[in-house]
């Protein structure tokens, strides 16, 4: 490309084009040479656009409610039609017309579930297929995650366990749980209510985090967010949030104060079941997890929920391997990035000699389908005695090529054959990886 | 063709094509604003007339030329104002994306590996300039950066990752 073009296309890309620009730009473009590489460089402009918007979303998300209906998720394509079908449906009926005020009719559909993950809903929750009209009234994810478009087109996606309490095609209430919210231009004044806290959205993306006791927590990703909250004497406090801005609410206090943005960063936690909550009605069984015949859910020691997983050791068993295998995708925009991979554990009379590890390993393709293995980490061996629950984890780049990460969990026995690793059962809970922040990327780039 | 087979049809269609779709339509009007309320509208019309679309012809050159259209009237409707280029151009570019269309398949999918090749610190920048909403402005404020400088370290960067993608693809004997 010539230098001139060039610059009237970086000017471009830019928005910064003059009138005088134009002119040039038109005469240029006259040439075949020059207007093919123009479109080159217009198209590598939206490609990067589109790549880095695909990073930004959380990996639940399949749908947007404007213009980009495409999918990402599993069981995307089957359902592709009936989503299709109920978008278009919606779209051409509503036109994107003004929101309605909270509190419809309880006969009118307020929102569409539009895209789901290992979603196990709460008995009772009615019909929750991909499509379905959801009325005002209480969404109860136990786990797993759920994505629903309110009639607004406003999006959020339910990480469970949640609660979410529909109340209008433009306005909920969380009960309890994590959301992230898209609100598209059509959608201003999306309004989230949790615990006496008002979050009224200008158009944005924004996270809100509410455990079921503690301090509600919220982070704007992009544009505007007024928090609203009634002091003590009865006067109102508004705060409004721009990007990368973040607060806390103490409920009890009725007060919003300061946090940082790094606190909320990690909200989104790939791995599917981490917490071993959901087990798909079988007592013993952990959904999303490969789990050896002696590893079973059990309640009597949990590090959080009401759910760890135990592994019972046997005298012919010398070695333990859990795993998650193909559910967390990983796209080009995050090569590079520093993942954080970890799980509590608690374990008693272990051998000298054995350790326990967390490892990630990353492939170029699903496992199973042709999906090559091109990098892994492995933390620490963890050994001895862990009286209450000790936390072991790793630090890893996500190496270039990768499409699909795993997780697992090993056992790694001692070398004195038969010896026992443990007379003792281990228990693991809350499984997690954290993207780190790009600055921690960094750092971890220059220790290298 | 039953209707959800259309549905189907469409779906696959759209999916495979909107990238270039919204390329093309920055092409001709580079505003992002702008860029997505045409691409709303072209979406709309495609869904609307896909029963004329024909089987077997090409449903980009198809969606190309509903995008020209919508670009002209977007412009007819708000007079001479901004991005403008030339009837003739615009015409010629239509032309041009179509019979180049494979290539920026192929462009977009070298982009990949190329921007992961990238320094972290480059990486970050794209990110930052590319997130909604974000503008050089607001991200050299965020870096303590002059404007003139962040616009030139995306020049930089951007023609990096030109000259990445088309060795790529002289590699893969593509170009």
């Amino acid at each position: 490309m010539n230098d001139r073009l060039e610059q009237l296309a970086e000017r471009l890309c830019e928005q910064r084009l003059d009138a005088a620009d134009l002119d040039a730009l038109n005469d240029l473009l006259l040439d075949d040479e020059a207007r093919r590489d123009y479109i080159r460089h217009v198209h590598l402009h939206a490609a990067l656009k589109r790549q880095v918007r695909l990073q930004a979303e959380p990996a639940s998300r399949m749908l947007r409610p404007s213009h980009s209906w495409r999918g990402r998720s599993i069981g995307w394509l089957t359902a592709a039609a009936l989503i299709a079908l109920a978008v278009t449906a919606w779209f051409v009926s509503s036109s994107f017309t003004t929101p309605t005020q909270p509190h419809d009719s309880q006969s009118t559909a307020v929102a569409l579930l539009s895209d789901t993950r290992d979603a196990v809903f709460a008995e009772g929750q009615g019909a929750m297929q991909l499509g379905a009209d959801l009325p005002p009234g209480l969404i109860d994810l136990r786990s797993g995650a759920a994505q629903m478009m309110f009639k607004s087109t406003a999006v959020v996606d339910l990480t469970g366990p949640c609660r979410l309490k529909l109340t209008g095609t433009n306005a909920a209430e969380l009960i309890g749980g994590t959301l992230n919210a898209y609100v598209p231009e059509a959608a201003r004044g999306f309004e989230i209510r949790c615990r006496g806290l008002r979050l009224i959205d200008h158009g944005t993306r924004f996270v809100v985090d509410a455990a079921p006791s503690g301090p509600v927590r919220i982070l704007v990703t992009e544009g505007l967010v007024e928090l609203r909250t009634r002091l003590a004497g009865g006067d109102e406090q508004s705060i409004w949030l721009t990007a990368m801005q973040a607060r806390q609410y103490d409920p009890e206090a009725g007060r919003i104060s300061e946090l940082s943005p790094d606190a909320m960063v990690n909200t989104n936690n790939p791995v599917v079941n981490a917490g071993f909550e959901d087990a798909a009605e079988v007592a013993t069984h952990a959904t999303a997890w490969k789990l050896p015949h002696d590893v079973q859910r059990r309640s009597e020691q949990v590090r959080s929920g009401s759910y760890a997983i135990c592994w019972t050791p046997s005298e012919d068993v010398q070695s333990l391997q859990i795993r998650q295998d193909n559910r967390m995708p990983i796209t080009p925009a995050q090569w590079g990035r520093t993942i954080s991979t970890s799980v509590w554990v608690q374990a008693e009379q272990l051998d000298p000699d054995t350790g326990i590890v967390v490892k990630t390993a990353f492939f170029d393709g699903l496992l199973g389908e042709g999906g090559k293995l091109i990098g892994s980490a492995t933390s620490d061996r963890m050994v001895g005695d862990a009286t209450g629950w000790r936390q072991i984890s790793v630090q890893q780049a996500i190496p270039a090529g990768a499409r699909n990460m795993n997780f697992q969990i090993l056992i790694i026995p001692s070398h004195r054959s038969g010896e026992p690793i443990t007379t003792s059962p281990v228990y693991f809970d809350d499984a997690r990886i954290d993207m780190l922040p790009i600055a921690a990327t960094q750092e971890h780039f220059q220790e290298q | 063709m039953d209707k959800r087979d259309r549905v189907d049809e469409f779906i696959r269609l759209f999916t495979e094509f909107e990238p270039r779709v919204h390329a093309y339509v920055l092409s001709l009007t580079p505003d992002w604003t702008e860029a997505e309320e045409i691409l709303q509208e072209t979406n709309a019309v495609l869904w609307a007339k896909f029963d004329e679309f024909e089987p077997g012809s090409s449903f980009f050159a198809w969606a190309c030329q509903i995008v020209r259209f919508k670009v002209m009237e977007y412009q007819r409707s708000r007079g001479r104002r901004g991005m403008q280029l030339d009837p003739a151009v615009l015409e010629q570019i239509e032309a041009d994306t179509v019979s180049m269309a494979d290539e920026l398949v192929d462009r977009q999918r070298a982009l990949s590996s190329c921007l992961a090749k990238l320094p972290a610190r480059d990486r970050d920048l794209i990110q930052r300039r590319y997130i909604d909403s974000a503008t050089p402005q607001s991200v050299a404020q965020q870096l303590g950066r002059t404007t003139e400088a962040v616009y030139k370290a995306l020049q930089r960067i951007r023609r990096a990752l030109h000259e990445c993608i088309t060795r790529t693809l002289r590699t893969e004997g593509r170009a």
